[in-house]
């Protein structure tokens, strides 16, 4: 039902929609910074950068419209942050290097081209996949400072990141090996089934005997290199007494051996090389899928954590010098620029103003700060500057501490794959011991052959194919609509999810003061005299009545005797008339407990209009919220002032019965905790003990990049716009999941059914695992398509 | 059936040649990084070709 909407002009540059048109060298662009990026690749002659961009997808959604950055890369430079952030080798600066602007291949081209106009770069890698750039600098003769100004003009905000070199080393190694294992399982199926084909086809004499040998032959690397984890796993599950997947397939792998080649020393064309090493081939490979998927979830952690680290001016005896965060000392003193967060714990040395500590409490008002008080990270200048003396590094801060102090407890629970998993090996092997115990003695020979059958039909092969399959590409979506799984198995929770916890400030409004309503006179001369009266205050309700008459395209007009009383209002002429801005009804708000606060405008000693300012609802909470209500019990948890909680739960439509309010981060996480099927939703360090006890955490955008650690899910957008994707794809990931185990379960009754009565031979075998692992695929593929429709209609 | 005499030591020859290109392009790190190196045969450069002669 959307309406047709013209057709709008898109970026040249960054191809985003363009709001006010920019046009240079016939091209549109939508702002001065992306023309400032053509002019800088035009002149260095690197317009190939538009044509690969064009025929490359795009693999992430590009940032919003690039902003101009003034950076200042000085602190680069300082001898205590090379060494902390790049291993020195042989004269040689190795060093990584994060920016959230690399999004495709064209990002990848361009930065590939910087050796050629920055000088001693010995060696550059760029991964879009994690969005990583990976440089080796010449310590005398190149300069990472130019480097990184050269990126920045191209658009490229490039952050430093620590690694840890060790560890990803071996990672990469474990990597390599499963690759390889995979590459020679693959080789030797696809020899042994070449020459199963012929057996079945009925090969005889000579041939026959070859073909059996030469299978053997090609078996032996099966076994004894691509199997190997299976039976050390096996080995460890018995050490340590748990149930393994790994079990059967080394239990059958093990018999399957012994038998073949018994067989063939023998003599005898009967073995199960074939099944076996295609068996192999399909479990390594799914496995490698689903490493890879959790890998991708992992690396962005570990870099969401470090982005955590900001550049602040540092006081030196002559001036400001930008430091990176890392390298603070207690008895610092350094800047607080407006609308900045603190990044460690300080006393105010100079500046007057207001404090927003919603990150670290919820409440929505901000807080007056003087001189000597103690401020904690995470509280955010509301509008002023301040300089502040470090009391804690960021590391030791309280942010940091808070941080560290929460501990994972989600509560235990076990996917139904995992459980079918278990019951099928379990009853696989039982089937298997059990014909074992009644052919002996007399059909031993037979009993075996059926035993090994059973094993090998009930290996959870296609079905071990298919779900990491599931898995992985509902990652790929979600990470596409800006939703990043940490846990994979949070998708499996989610359905059984019952009561759904908000949090308010932030997540379900915006977390700052704005222009509720207006009412009154309300035309352009009130607009230029609030605006020109409200700029010069630091009060966070001067900032938001000043950015509202903004956006209506007020003009500053000169100011006359210009007072302001704090706390009660400002006063001046403007254009020949006498205006006063109040704060009206303060007392009677303050009683009934009201967060909205009431200014009103007095023009000549006589009030013309009055205006509520609050905490405005963001525009998506209302619809998905009563989307939700359908299904989920939708309760709000809040550390803010109770009447507030209320008005906010009514406006999108929950009682006061289900809005708790004043509840400190302690509590949160007992309500939270006590319900069992509950799903927690927040962005502020307040949600975060309720969001590590919930059975589903999620957390938003917001001020909390350090806390994405004990999250299950991180959404980078703000709001809570992305629940309802992660619902439908979550519900789907189960559907899926169902249907397959639904199928397993039918041709594993089947299978046995049929093994332990011995009409599974080795060639109905080889065709049977293939057969079944193609039908989930279609289905796999059938529902996928499926889903991405649903999601399109949805964004 | 003589011609198997010849054709078996070609497939077992060619299954080892996959082998050892595989292994060279795991170790030559061609699996990093999927996205990118799907699309890098389009940046036939002259600058990246210099790029990557320099590694």
């Amino acid at each position: 039902m959307a309406t047709p909407q013209p057709v709008q002009a898109k970026c040249y540059h960054c191809g985003l929609p363009i709001f006010s048109e920019q046009k240079y060298d016939g091209k549109v662009f939508c702002c001065s910074g992306c023309v400032s990026v053509f002019q800088i690749l035009s002149y260095n002659g690197l317009e190939n950068y538009y044509q690969i961009k064009q025929s490359s997808k795009n693999i992430k959604t590009p940032s919003p419209a690039f902003e101009k950055q003034e950076n200042d890369y000085s602190y680069i430079e300082q001898e205590s942050f090379l060494e902390k952030f790049f291993i020195l080798e042989d004269g040689i600066y190795k060093g990584m290097f994060f920016s959230k602007d690399i999004h495709c291949s064209a990002c990848a081209w361009l930065l590939n081209q910087l050796p050629q106009t920055v000088s001693g770069v010995e060696f550059l890698r760029v991964s879009i996949e994690n969005s990583i750039l990976e440089v080796h600098l010449k310590r005398d003769k190149g300069s990472f400072r130019a480097l990184l100004s050269q990126a920045a003009k191209w658009g490229y905000h490039l952050e430093p990141i620590l690694t840890n070199e060790e560890a990803n080393k071996r990672k990469k190694e474990q990597k390599k090996l499963k690759l390889k294992k995979i590459a020679v399982a693959a080789v030797c199926t696809g020899n042994i089934m070449m020459f199963s084909v012929a057996s079945y086809a009925g090969v005889s004499g000579d041939f026959q005997q070859l073909f059996l040998k030469l299978s053997a032959l090609f078996f032996i690397p099966v076994l004894f290199y691509s199997s190997r984890d299976f039976f050390l796993n096996t080995f460890n599950s018995f050490k340590s007494k748990q149930f393994s997947i790994d079990i059967p397939i080394a239990i059958a792998l093990i018999m399957g051996g012994f038998y073949g080649y018994k067989n063939v020393i023998s003599g005898q064309d009967l073995h199960y090389f074939d099944t076996l090493s295609v068996l192999v081939f399909f479990i390594l490979s799914s496995r490698y899928i689903l490493d890879w998927a959790r890998d991708k979830g992992q690396s962005q952690q570990e870099l969401l954590s470090l982005l955590n680290s900001s550049i602040v001016q540092k006081k030196t005896e002559t001036s400001w010098q930008p430091v990176h965060s890392s390298t603070l000392n207690p008895g610092d003193i350094i800047l607080l620029k407006s609308n900045e967060i603190l990044c460690c714990d300080a006393t105010l040395q100079k500046g007057e103003g207001y404090i927003d500590k919603s990150i670290l409490t919820g409440e929505s008002l901000p807080i007056k700060v003087k001189v000597g008080e103690a401020l904690l990270s995470g509280m955010k200048s509301y509008s002023s500057e301040f300089e502040v003396q470090v009391q804690k590094t960021p590391a030791d801060s309280y942010f940091a501490q808070m941080t560290k102090s929460v501990i994972d407890q989600h509560s235990p629970f076990q996917g139904l794959l995992e459980r079918y998993s278990k019951f099928l090996i379990f009853f696989s092997l039982i089937s298997a011991l059990a014909i074992l115990f009644f052919s002996y003695p007399q059909d031993l020979q037979e009993g075996q052959f059926r035993a090994l059958a059973v094993l090998i039909i009930t290996c959870p092969c296609a079905l071990g194919l298919i779900s990491p399959l599931i898995i992985y590409n509902a990652i790929k979506t979600l990470a596409q609509k800006g939703i990043i799984l940490f846990q994979t198995d949070a998708l499996e929770r989610i359905p059984h999810v019952k009561k759904i916890y908000f949090d308010k400030t932030g997540t379900l409004t915006y977390g700052k003061l704005s222009v509720g309503s207006w009412s009154g006179v309300k035309n352009q001369e009130v607009f230029n005299a609030v605006y020109s009266l409200e700029k010069f205050s630091i009060h966070p309700v001067a900032t938001a009545l000043s950015q509202y008459c903004l956006e209506n395209d007020a003009v500053e007009i000169e100011v006359g005797s210009f007072q302001e009383n704090l706390g009660q209002g400002v006063q001046g002429w403007v254009d020949e008339k006498f205006w006063e801005i109040k704060a009206s009804n303060l007392q009677l708000a303050k009683e009934k407990e009201e967060i909205s606060l009431t200014v009103s405008i007095y023009k000549n000693r006589e009030r013309i209009s009055t205006i509520e300012l609050n905490d405005k609802l963001r525009e998506e909470s209302y619809s998905i919220v009563s989307k939700l209500k359908k299904r989920f019990q939708i309760k709000i948890l809040s550390g803010d002032k109770k009447q507030n909680v209320y008005k906010v739960g009514s406006q999108i439509g929950i009682t006061e019965s289900d809005c708790y309010g004043e509840v400190s981060p302690e509590s949160k996480a007992v309500i939270v905790s006590e319900n069992y099927h509950a799903l927690m939703i927040g962005d502020g360090i307040n949600d975060l003990p309720a969001i590590s006890k919930s059975f589903v955490g999620i957390a938003t955008k917001g001020q909390m990049k350090n806390a994405i650690k004990h999250c299950d899910i991180y959404f980078l957008n703000e709001g809570i716009g992305s629940l309802d994707v992660l619902i439908n794809v979550a519900d789907d990931v189960n559907k899926q999941i169902k249907v397959n185990i639904g199928f397993a379960l039918v041709y594993n009754l089947l299978g046995i059914t049929l093994a332990t009565m011995g009409h599974i031979t080795p060639l109905f075998a080889a065709i049977f695992m293939p057969v079944t692992s193609l039908v989930l695929l279609t289905h796999y593929i059938y529902r996928n398509n499926l889903l991405e429709k649903k999601i399109r209609v949805l964004t | 059936m003589n011609i198997l005499i010849f054709l078996i030591p070609i497939s077992i020859l060619l299954g080892l040649t996959f082998v050892a290109l595989c292994f060279w392009s795991i170790n030559n790190e061609q699996y990093e990084d999927l996205d990118l190196n799907a699309e890098k045969i389009i940046f036939d450069d002259e600058s990246l070709r210099r790029l990557n002669d320099d590694k």
